[in-house]
């Protein structure tokens, strides 16, 4: 036991080292989202209250979101440099993964070594890595709040572990929705345990209602504006059309295999259909229920896609342990037995080459597109140049990024709740950066009062641009000290 | 299951029921009051509904709306007529909030009456008529008073006396009455009827041959009067109700301000689910649930009588719910807590959403203002106003300064924004709003008469125009043919020529 807890905190450890590895390759960060967080964090520090009313973004809007994750964040940050908290705690807490998939395989396999492969193999999630490192995402929270919530209601008759439930379900409230796909979860659960003429516990029923009746009032407080201002669109966080797609897309069976883990995926699947109206398992008919649920509201664009396969992904990985468990046993059992450490040494060399290998490469990947010093020493300059009431227009996955760094208001960004008429000003944006018509691209400067033109590489590519079609030199100013062209705005429209 | 010693005597739960029932429907008047410092009736349907009982009693009533460009036909409502023997004998705001209390109080008692008649255990009693009293519907439905107040009333009545179960002509004579009358108010609420004197007849085991023969004599006389002229014209039936976004529509928590709350609907949920199991309920009268669940999706004025059933069933499942033994007590305090939590918290909502509902002081001085210039207009100068549709009925009835009884003629109201015939004007007052183009809003609006334009705050912000300057908002002040004659508290009035 000594031995499995000193091998658990090496991998959870190792885990950490591999994640600031990647992380501290750059001082900035990959995600444009990740800034967003970072003001949120920031103001927090400085204030004790995040920024809900913002008179940048949207060049002044209001926020809806839960701040509990920045409020762990800007906790940290009073002790620590802001960069070394918003790259070290978030790397530490998606680490801890690690610990509670080690601890739910335990529960229900009650088998060390398979707790320990499991957790180790949960240390390098393709998609997990590609979210987390060098992003800073409340993914990296709500995982393991996730796997801690269903460790507790997996043994919720228990003294303690009710309360311990409740106290980690009001922290999951305060961070993300996600909360909604676990007690959905917990309604296919019990459908399945009825179907199954299994036990259904009082226990875990009564926690299921708490949980629905106490999220619903909860989110209907918090959300209530949202759903008047967009209707059913706030369901899809009102994202324009144009990024629809790119949210809640579907994916093909390849790219899923490759970004949750070959092993996981088989094993996770063979398990599924083992114990689906067959074996008859309390556990693991928890993990389906959790599986299909994803599965069905990915279908049905409910769910973003990378949430839905990082979800997937651990959900298969704790049905592999299952899985481990009963070919280990088999094994055992078997002439192979002599093997049995050169197949554990298998099975870890194949997990090495399907799932680190692909996730190492998402890490590097993040990296190198990570922000570039010429871009942030760009906003710096406007930052110290422009007047403090100018608006930036940038691409919208430039948004948060500008906002942070020239403390300037933007024209938009990848925030869209509570925006009014979202599809009209993305639109304009595109319009904007493919305009050919001074006239055109003007009017619609004009109407959002921009003053400057923020053109980063990434704008460049996303719109097939090498610059600005409808520039002249009467209306516009070049600025291009940092190799990141800039223009000024120097005419504005006016009705005669 | 809580006992309080006090309630169980029976005057003492029905003052303790009155006394809060008191206490809601208040409590929005009484903020509105302070706020405003005068008696300023919520929604602008009072406000048609003021006029046409001072024009029955005036002997003015005309078949065609002649304050509004649509000319609206006149539809019979028994409440104008009940507004009118009122306002012989008191001001019509005090008349109004006399019939506020008289019959929120009265639905409450007869509810209360209802469940006694039928030997309902006093928690359940107690817990249904709470869950009514804070029912949005409940509370909207007695502040904005109108015809469905009143027939939510007719209807409790009616039951009450089907449920006394005596064979007395008189009773069964008034039985029909009621339900005559109740399909004079809301085709809906006929169907309830009907669909309650089965649903009765299986719970009390009675035989089915009364409410036959009662719906057969129902229907005869409806079609009878049919092909009476006079009484044709009064017959309406509701259109199909077609919704652009049903949960914003019947969830009050979503933004429905008649709506039912979403603890309610849940609570409904698992009340069917336990009625069921327990097997109190049968098939059939299952069946009739279903049925008028159907009818209230296709006409939303069954939401008004559907509450009721919504409040009973939702006590069965909050009983059943208390009185369950859980294995986490404490996790079941917190849910029901949160229950009762969610269950007030929609009550309340709709009393703060009440309080600050049009139209509010500023709004009705700047009516009294408008209605002045207008008096002072010459005759054939006069026209139209146009605003948003909902402010149509505030800006038309009013009560003016100084007895001052000249009305103010609108382009469109709510009345004729409902009805389906007036999508043309409908069509024309949006061009009108969100056109820059000075030549076609100002064709438009000489062709449609209309002279002045009446702007709130809340149209600038998201009811009419999202942003400044929109289109008639950037014409209004960059063209000469527009001139500002009132602007106080970012109310505008705008004078056409």
């Amino acid at each position: 036991m000594r031995k499995s807890i000193y091998i658990l905190f090496t991998i959870f450890l190792l885990a950490i080292a591999v994640r600031l590895f990647f992380a501290f390759q750059t001082p900035y960060f990959t995600n444009n989202d990740s800034y967003f967080h970072i003001r949120q964090i920031e103001h927090i520090r400085d204030t004790g209250f995040p920024l809900f009313n913002d008179d940048l973004s949207y060049g002044g809007r209001k926020y809806i979101f839960l701040p509990i994750f920045h409020y762990l964040l800007a906790f940290f940050a009073l002790f620590m440099p802001i960069l070394f908290t918003v790259k070290i705690i978030p790397a530490i807490l998606a680490a801890t993964t690690i610990l509670l998939v080690y601890l739910i395989v335990k529960r229900f396999t009650k088998k060390e070594e398979v707790a320990i492969l499991t957790a180790f193999i949960s240390a390098f999630i393709p998609i997990f890595f590609k979210e987390t490192i060098n992003v800073l995402s409340l993914y990296s929270l709500t995982i393991p709040l996730t796997l801690l919530l269903l460790y507790f209601f997996m043994d919720i008759s228990s003294k303690g572990s009710a309360m311990l439930y409740v106290l980690v379900f009001i922290i999951f409230l305060f961070t993300k929705p996600t909360i909604m796909l676990i007690i959905a979860s917990f309604m296919i659960y019990f459908i399945i345990i009825k179907i199954e003429s299994l036990p259904l516990g009082k226990a875990e029923m009564e926690i299921a209602i708490f949980s629905l009746i106490f999220s619903l009032w909860f989110y209907l407080l918090i959300y209530k504006n949202a759903f008047y201002n967009h209707s059913y669109a706030f369901l899809w966080h009102n994202v324009p059309i144009k990024y629809f797609t790119d949210y809640f897309q579907q994916i093909s069976i390849l790219q899923a295999i490759y970004q949750i883990g070959i092993i996981p995926f088989f094993c996770g699947i063979y398990i599924i259909s083992s114990f689906m109206f067959k074996k008859k398992d309390k556990a693991m008919y928890l993990l389906i229920s959790i599986v299909i649920t994803t599965t069905i509201l990915m279908w049905f664009k409910l769910i973003e896609l990378n949430l839905a396969l990082i979800y997937l992904s651990i959900f298969l990985i704790l049905l592999f342990a299952k899985f481990l468990d009963i070919f280990l046993e088999y094994i055992s059992q078997t002439k192979l037995n002599h093997y049995y450490d050169y197949i554990i040494g298998i099975i870890i060399i194949i997990f090495l080459v399907t799932s680190c290998i692909p996730s190492f490469q998402f890490a590097v990947a993040n990296v190198a597109t990570a922000t570039k010093q010429y871009e942030v020493n760009t906003l710096l300059m406007l930052f110290a140049t422009s007047p403090q009431d100018a608006t930036i227009l940038g691409s919208v996955d430039d948004g948060h990024f500008i906002t942070y760094f020239s403390n300037r208001k933007t024209v938009a960004d990848g925030n869209f709740l509570l925006i009014d008429n979202i599809n009209e000003r993305i639109n304009d944006v595109d319009a904007i950066f493919t305009a050919y018509s001074k006239i055109k691209a003007s009017e619609l400067l004009d109407k959002y009062s921009v003053d400057y033109i923020f053109l980063s590489e990434n704008t460049k590519q996303q719109y097939n641009l090498s610059d600005l079609r409808f520039i002249d030199e009467k209306c516009f100013d070049k600025i291009d000290e940092y190799n990141v062209t800039v223009y000024k705005n120097k005419c504005k429209v006016t009705i005669e | 299951m809580i006992q309080i010693k006090w309630l169980e005597n029976r005057k003492m739960q029905l003052l303790f029921l009155l006394i809060i029932t008191l206490i809601i429907i208040l409590l929005p008047t009484i903020i509105r009051i302070l706020h405003f410092k005068e008696i300023i009736l919520p929604g602008d349907a009072i406000y048609y509904d003021i006029r046409i009982a001072e024009d029955i009693h005036s002997n003015n009533l005309l078949a065609n709306d002649e304050l509004v460009f649509t000319q609206t036909n006149y539809l019979f409502n028994p409440i104008h007529y009940l507004y009118m023997l009122f306002f012989i004998i008191m001001p019509p705001n005090i008349a109004i909030f006399l019939l506020t209390l008289f019959f929120s109080l009265f639905s409450i008692y007869l509810l209360y009456k209802i469940m006694e008649t039928l030997a309902i255990e006093d928690n359940y009693k107690i817990i249904t008529l709470i869950l009514y009293i804070l029912s949005p519907i409940f509370i909207s439905s007695t502040i904005f008073i109108s015809k469905f107040t009143l027939g939510i009333l007719l209807f409790l009545l009616l039951v009450y006396l089907v449920i006394l179960n005596k064979n007395s002509i008189i009773i069964n004579v008034a039985i029909i009455s009621l339900a005559i009358l109740l399909f004079y108010i809301s085709f809906p609420f006929l169907l309830f009827t009907i669909i309650f004197l089965f649903f009765y007849s299986i719970l009390a085991k009675t035989s089915i041959k009364k409410p036959i023969i009662i719906c057969a004599i129902i229907i005869s006389i409806i079609l009878l009067l049919h092909q009476i002229p006079i009484s044709k014209q009064f017959t309406q039936l509701p259109e199909r109700t077609i919704y652009s976004n049903i949960f914003q529509e019947t969830i009050s928590d979503l933004g429905s301000i008649i709506g039912f709350g979403i603890f309610s609907l849940l609570l409904f949920s698992v009340g069917l689910y336990v009625l069921w199991k327990k097997s109190y309920i049968t098939k059939r009268q299952m069946m009739l649930i279903f049925v008028m669940l159907i009818i209230t999706y296709y006409f939303s004025e069954g939401k008004y009588l559907l509450n009721i059933l919504v409040c009973i069933i939702a006590a069965t499942a909050f009983i059943y719910l208390l009185e369950k033994q859980w294995e986490l007590s404490l996790i079941k305090e917190i849910s029901l807590f949160i229950l009762i939590l969610g269950v007030i918290f929609s009550g309340l909502s709709t009393v703060a959403r009440i309080t600050i509902v049009s139209p509010s002081l500023n709004e009705y001085n700047a009516v009294r203002f408008l209605q002045q210039q207008y008096n002072n207009q010459d005759i054939n100068s006069k026209g139209y106003v146009l605003s948003y549709y909902k402010y149509g009925h505030i800006l038309q009835s009013i009560p003016g300064n100084n007895n001052n009884n000249n009305k103010i003629p609108v382009f469109l109201d709510t009345r004729s924004y409902e009805s389906s015939n007036y999508f043309d004007q409908f069509t024309i007052a949006n061009e009108i709003f969100y056109s820059r183009d000075i030549r076609k809003t100002t064709q438009l609006l000489s062709q449609s008469q209309i002279k002045y334009i009446f702007i709130t705050p809340a149209m600038k912000s998201g009811l009419v125009w999202k942003k400044e300057n929109q289109g008639l908002l950037f014409l209004l002040k960059n063209s000469e043919r527009f001139k500002n004659i009132y602007n106080n508290n970012s109310i505008e009035i705008w004078e056409f020529s």
